[in-house]
């Protein structure tokens, strides 16, 4: 019919408003159905994306990651000179180097990553050892009821009471997707919070604090939920992923 | 407006003296190169947040983020330039003949504008529920950054069709500056009587 109306040369059909009714149903059908769509898509160009050596298939928008710093330059420390301390209300206070992490029985979690903004990267495998491992070796004293967490950017902060840090699926990773975590993502030594929203994972983490009780974050203190369960926080009251 | 006329007189002499038909109202011109300053923003701020490597070198992602958003946010206001009653006459017939059809605009330069049309309703749209999350379900979270992504994507696409097109046609380059109007050698728009000689040569950049 296009190409008639070509031929004969009548007044042309109408193409343009075609092309915007289109274009905003397709987004509003995206928004609704995107996040399955986006599983369809990474399944289906998984084979694709894999062989393609450029570099350029990273950019395609299926599930990536969107590196977040809160301070104007990428933080970053070679391993070598990286401390974790682990200190407050606890017996022993201890610090910790990157290899004597790497000595401690290690865990390995593969979640969704899901960041309260609504990126999302599927099945991300994470390795670290457990949260509890560490502050049991500190023994926690009673009076503690809270963790606080410090970035070396020296501007992040995170909390979590300590019975959320006590859960199993609370790792201080040190390996993404079988790598050394690079400094874009919070390397060398970060936390991973899988029950929780992204902003909880402090990156660059350098210190674990025990203390009486919990204070809200760099994220919290922007209006995010200190309490960061995915589906049942900020805003909205939904099933988990 | 000048945009439709017909009857215009075009002098056989070269040079600034030439007295022609102005394609676009100097309204729209002056919406087309505002326009074109808040989409290298948002254009650039954007690629700051969303590729990685970028993101690390510039750091900063509050302010990445804020010009992003408002950048996106005064782009959507430009756009209701177009209901002032005056002023914003000129653009709405031009929107009507993209959206419908008519002989001022090849397909092409009807698709991609319409297209980028729609691509800001969907940016307003998806970019809000993205930084006004709290009353979207997850779902809905993640399915507007999934769309806002592939959108800027195909946009990107078209800003680049755009402006490769725009710059292998002078005549359309000058439409659009304004310094000058459609000489004699080019091949100006000369109304629907006789649009059939014309619907290729009127084509400009997109």
């Amino acid at each position: 019919m296009l190409a008639y109306d070509y031929l004969v040369d009548r007044q042309p059909t109408p193409i343009g408003r075609r092309v915007f009714i289109g274009s905003v149903a397709l987004g509003v059908v995206g928004v609704v159905f995107g996040s399955r769509a986006q599983g369809w898509l990474e399944r289906a160009l998984a084979p694709v994306l894999e062989k393609d050596g450029s570099g350029l298939s990273g950019l395609v928008p299926v599930g990536r990651f969107r590196i977040y710093t809160v301070t104007d330059e990428l933080p970053s420390m070679p391993k070598s000179q990286y401390k974790l301390q682990v200190a407050g209300l606890v017996d022993a206070p201890f610090t910790i180097d990157y290899a004597g992490l790497l000595s401690m029985i290690p865990t390995s979690l593969t979640r969704d990553f899901q960041c309260v903004t609504g990126w999302r990267v599927r099945d991300v495998v994470w390795q670290g050892i457990k949260l509890r491992d560490l502050l049991d070796r500190a023994g926690v004293n009673a009076e503690a009821k809270a963790v606080r967490f410090t970035s070396f950017d020296g501007v992040y902060t995170e909390s979590l009471t300590l019975r959320q840090a006590m859960r199993d699926d609370m790792l201080v990773a040190y390996q993404l997707e079988g790598e050394d975590i690079s400094a874009a993502h919070g390397g060398p030594v970060r936390l991973y919070a899988a029950p929780m929203y992204g902003y909880k994972s402090i990156k660059w983490m350098d210190r674990i604090e025990l203390v009486a009780e919990v204070e809200p974050g760099y994220w919290e203190k922007r209006g995010y939920d200190v309490d960061a369960w995915v589906g049942r926080s900020n805003g909205r009251d939904d099933d988990a992923i | 407006m000048t945009t439709t006329q017909s009857d215009h007189d075009i002098e056989p002499s070269s040079g600034e003296t030439v007295s022609g038909v102005s394609r676009f109202h100097r309204a729209e011109r002056i919406f087309h190169w505002l326009n074109a300053v808040l989409f290298a923003l948002v254009m650039a701020t954007g690629a700051i947040l969303y590729v990685g490597e970028l993101s690390a070198i510039v750091g900063r992602r509050e302010l990445v983020r804020a010009l992003h958003v408002y950048g996106g946010l005064a782009i959507a206001v430009l756009f209701l330039a177009a209901v002032i009653p005056r002023w914003g006459l000129p653009l709405r017939a031009d929107v009507r003949r993209l959206l419908s059809g008519g002989e001022k605009f090849n397909r092409g330069q009807q698709v991609n504008a319409s297209f980028m049309m729609a691509a800001v309703v969907v940016f307003v749209g998806t970019g809000s529920v993205m930084r006004w999350y709290e009353p979207f379900s997850l779902n809905w979270r993640t399915g507007a950054t999934f769309v806002h992504d592939w959108f800027a994507l195909v946009t990107l696409l078209a800003v680049i069709g755009h402006v490769v097109f725009a710059l292998l046609n002078p005549d359309s380059m000058r439409a659009m500056t304004g310094r000058k109007p459609f000489s004699a050698r080019s091949r100006p728009y000369k109304g629907p009587e006789r649009a059939e000689n014309t619907r290729g040569g009127s084509a400009g950049g997109t």
